[in-house]
This record gives C-alpha cells, structure tokens and sequence, in this order.
C-alpha cells in the first residue's frame, strides 16, 4: 500500500478544521457533550441536522454542563460547505483495512475515510483533536445513523485499558453483567433484548467500551439497538417501539432507542462477571462449558477486523478479560424468555461462587 | 528450513491462553486457533526457535519419535507460511536460526539472555504425554471486513470515492 506522506495527512487535517469552521458559521454552531467512563468529549457541530442525529445516537452520554474536556470532535456535513467541500488527498490505492490511511507508528494525524458512508474520521494525535466530516445527513446510512463515530470514539477513547469493541452486555447493578461475544448474528442482540425485555439493564447488544484496568467493566456508549426481521418476530413488543427509513434499503436494521423507550433499563456500567458466547441452535437455550481461548476467538477477530486502527492490540485486552472470568457458550434457542434465565442462571452462579447448571432450560420453569 | 523464521509482523496479531492460540491475519480478514502441541509449537516460534529447536522441545516432552515429530513441526512450519502466518526473515540468516516475531501486545521483543524458550512458550506439556499432530484451524467468516466498498460500491463513471447510487 503506498502511503501518502504525514505532512500531507496534516496540512490536510489543518484544511478540514478550516472547512468545518467556515461550515459552522454558515449553518450554525452548536455544541454538545459527552462522557464515555471517566473520558469527557466535546462536540462541535456545524448545523442542527447533524447535531440532532447525533445526540440521539448518544443521548444516554450527553451531559449538561459544558466544562472541560479531554478531546474535541468537530463535525460537519460536506453539503454545508460554501463553496464545497475540498477533495479528499489520497486514493482509494492509499486506503488500507477499513479505510485506515495513515496510521504507521509515529505518525501524528491518521484519517479513516470509510466507503459505504463516506465518513471522514481524522485524528491529530498530539493535540487531542478530531474531524468528522460526511457527505450530508440525508444520505447517511442507517448503520452509521444507529452508531456513528465508531471510528472517532475507538481513536479518541482508546487507551492501554480501555477500547472500544464489538460485544454487548446486559445484567443488573446487584451482580454485575456478561460480555455478549461472537460474531455478527451469532446472537449477541436475541440475548441483550431477551434480557432487556426480563427487566434486565442494557449497556450494548453491539458496542461498548471495556475498561481492563482492574476487574473488567463494560461501558454504555449509545442508547440505540437495531433489530433485524428475525428480532422483529421474536420481540414483537419492542418491535412497536423501533423506528426505520422511508424508504428502508435492503438488510436494513429498525432502531429501538432504549434510552428514551426504556430509559431506566439503560446502565452507564456493568461489572463483567462471565463472557456468554451465544449460537443460534433452536430449541431449548441451553449453557454449555466454554474454555477462555473459545471467548478470545469469539472476542478478538469480530473486534479486531471491525476496528483495525491499533493494529489489533485491542487484542491483549480481550485476553485480560477472557483470563479474569469464565466463559460459557449459549445455545439460543427458540423462546427469548429462556435466554433471559441463561443471563440469570449466570449472574446467580458467579455471585454463588459456583458453576451454573448445564442442562437445557425450560421455557416455563422458574427464574 | 534453512532461513530464518519471524512472525508476520505487519499483519500478525496473536495471543495464547490457557493453551490455546488465536492468530488473526489483519490483511486477509482470516483468523486460525491452535491448540495442544501446535500451541506449543508456535510458542516456541513466537519466542524466536528455530525449526529444529522446536522439534527437539516437543519431541523431548511427548512419546512420539523425534522424526515423526519433526515432521510435524515441518508440516504445521509450511502450513503457516503458506497462510502468511510466518514470513522468511530477510537478510543473512544460519542455518536453523530463528528471529523472535511479534506478540500482539509487545510487538517484537527478542529474547534475553537469560530467558528460555520453554519459560515464553505456552503451554508446557508433561512430559511423555500422547503425541497429537498439530491441526491450524482456519476461520474465513469475517473476510468480509477486508473486501468491502471500494470495489463494489464506487460509482464506475465518476470513480472513488462516488458511491454507487441506491
């Protein structure tokens, strides 16, 4: 891969900062804040249209006070531009894994410039700063309206014991939660709203951030959930609730905003007891064994692929918690409630001290 | 093998716990496990053996005999290579030597004096357990996270980076 050279990288984050100003005076400046664990963000939008996008994706995290902070986001939309927007300085050719340009240790400003959204992720390192640029609000696809800025939040949270990966959490604050593990569509939503709809708390069905600095702890990061038809059917009650395009594209997921349906099931944090690797097996749900490598393997690639912009150090972390607690596999079977008693029966053991039962659940028996 | 052997530097991330080994590809979207004996053996490997010290290792803690051993170390060294998972060390090398490749979370660190191999490999298998034949498992499922967009999304007329309309 050719790589353009970091003086380039910056000059070229020195313009879009540029950009984004002259496109917040046109269309209005707005800001906003965001807590993520103990890590203060600020956001400056340039127009409405953004700003609202954005802080419902991320409502449960906004604060209210405007204070100091430990980064900045600068965001706008290339349609706000006057004059338009200028031509990105590299080529496709320059683009690595996910649209990673730059990024080779050492280099001070690295741009991630996704295809499918088009979204423009820059960071300067040194000074804490970063751009969020797309091509209009409109065109945003839904994917990056549910969870937006996954790219930004991964560069500017991340740390030696924090990182931001591809896995859900549900439990409550009593005994503490499971790291939903696995692949997209192995289960990991089935079971955060099997959980959330048992009156369980929810921190993510897909993103989160792990701090490992001590015992692991899973941290909310956005308030919304998507379902596809298969969730739909399942969970007829939260399907009411979800919200899709006009004119939805084809695989396109409803969004079920947790935070504003059921803002009291919404947790900031779960202490991490146990990994749950869930499998979409049918019949009875059913808990099986699992060794810690089956949770790494479930853990790190889905994360590490999504997520490429550490080089996949995110890596040694995911081990940390596959080493801390114990994992088991979930068998999802056909009855949501049953997923719910698996998350429960868990919880129970790990505050017991001891192992959950193994044999398959039943759909009728007690919790 | 008569040149040196590195991990996959660039490309390589890998960690092994409880005896197992996760070895994802960055570059290709693919990702592997070992366990067993072919943990061990890429422990070794990991902590800059070479070949034929690997194949002394295993052999001196298992029941099998040194040749089907080293066949075996062989068989998983070219499995490996082939997968891109280890590389040729580039410049001179000695025979058999081996260059200490990267761990995930210390990328790179060559062994000191006074480390041994078996200290960094893991795991440490009794000795004179059943020999098992090493088996690289190789996982193809997230390929897709390598291949996306720009090819099948850019609008042919205008080029990247025009997305393709509806």
């Amino acid at each position: 891969m050719s790589k353009p050279a970091d003086a380039g990288l910056e000059s070229f984050f020195e313009a879009g900062a540029r950009e984004q100003a002259a496109a917040a005076a046109a269309a209005g400046e707005h800001e906003r804040m965001l807590r993520f664990a103990d890590c203060r963000l600020r956001l400056r939008f340039a127009g409405s249209a953004l700003t609202d996008l954005i802080t419902t994706a991320f409502a449960p995290r906004l604060l209210e006070d405007s204070g100091t902070a430990d980064a900045t986001i600068s965001l706008w939309e290339e349609s706000r531009v006057p004059g338009g927007a200028q031509p990105v300085s590299w080529t496709e050719a320059d683009r690595g894994a996910r649209g990673l340009v730059g990024g080779a240790e050492g280099d001070r400003v690295v741009a991630i410039h996704e295809a499918g959204s088009m979204a423009l992720t820059m960071v300067d390192r040194d000074a804490g700063k970063l751009l969020y640029r797309i091509p209009d609000v409109a065109s945003l696809p839904w994917w990056e309206r549910a969870a937006p800025l996954r790219a930004a939040l991964f560069l500017a949270l991340g740390g030696p014991h924090r990182h931001l990966v591809h896995a859900g959490a549900v439990g409550d604050q009593q005994r503490g939660g499971v790291l939903l593990a696995g692949a997209g569509g192995s289960g990991k939503t089935t079971v955060a709203l099997a959980s959330l709809q048992a009156g369980m708390s929810y921190v993510a069905d897909d993103y989160l951030l792990l701090d490992t600095e001590a015992a692991p702890v899973a941290w909310n990061m956005f308030g919304i959930a998507k379902l596809d038809a298969g969730h739909l059917a399942r969970f007829p009650e939260l399907a009411l609730e979800t919200t899709i395009s006009a004119e939805p594209v084809p695989d396109e997921k409803a969004a079920l905003d947790v935070h504003r349906v059921m803002p009291r099931a919404l947790a900031s944090s779960l202490p991490i007891r146990a990994v749950l690797v869930p499998r979409i097996r049918g019949g009875h749900a059913r808990l099986r064994p699992a060794s810690a490598g089956e949770a790494l393997l479930a853990l790190a690639p889905s994360t590490t692929f999504q997520m490429p912009f550490d080089g996949g150090r995110v890596i040694g972390a995911l081990a940390a918690v596959a080493r801390a607690v114990p994992a088991f596999a979930l068998d999802v079977g056909d009855d949501p409630s049953e997923l719910a008693q698996a998350v429960d029966r868990v919880l129970d053991a790990r505050a017991a001290g001891r192992a959950p039962a193994f044999e398959p659940i039943s759909a009728g028996a007690a919790r | 093998m008569a040149s040196k052997l590195t991990i996959n530097p660039q490309n390589v991330v890998h960690e092994t716990i409880d005896g197992e080994t996760i070895l994802i590809h960055l570059g290709t979207g693919t990702y592997y496990s070992l366990d067993g004996v072919g943990a061990q053996i890429w422990g070794l490997l990991a902590a800059g053996a070479s070949q034929s010290e690997v194949a002394a290792d295993v052999a001196s803690a298992s029941d099998a005999d040194r040749a089907a051993v080293e066949q075996a170390v062989e068989s998983l060294v070219e499995e490996l290579l082939r997968e891109e998972l280890l590389a040729l060390a580039p410049g001179d090398s000695a025979l058999g030597d081996a260059a200490p490749g990267g761990s995930t979370s210390e990328p790179s660190s060559p062994l000191t004096a006074s480390e041994s191999l078996s200290e960094l490999a893991e795991p440490e298998p009794a000795v004179g357990v059943p020999f098992v034949a090493p088996v690289l498992r190789k996982y193809t499922d997230m390929q897709e996270f390598m291949l996306v967009d720009p090819i099948h999304d850019v609008d042919v007329d205008a080029g990247w980076p025009h997305v393709k309309a509806g």
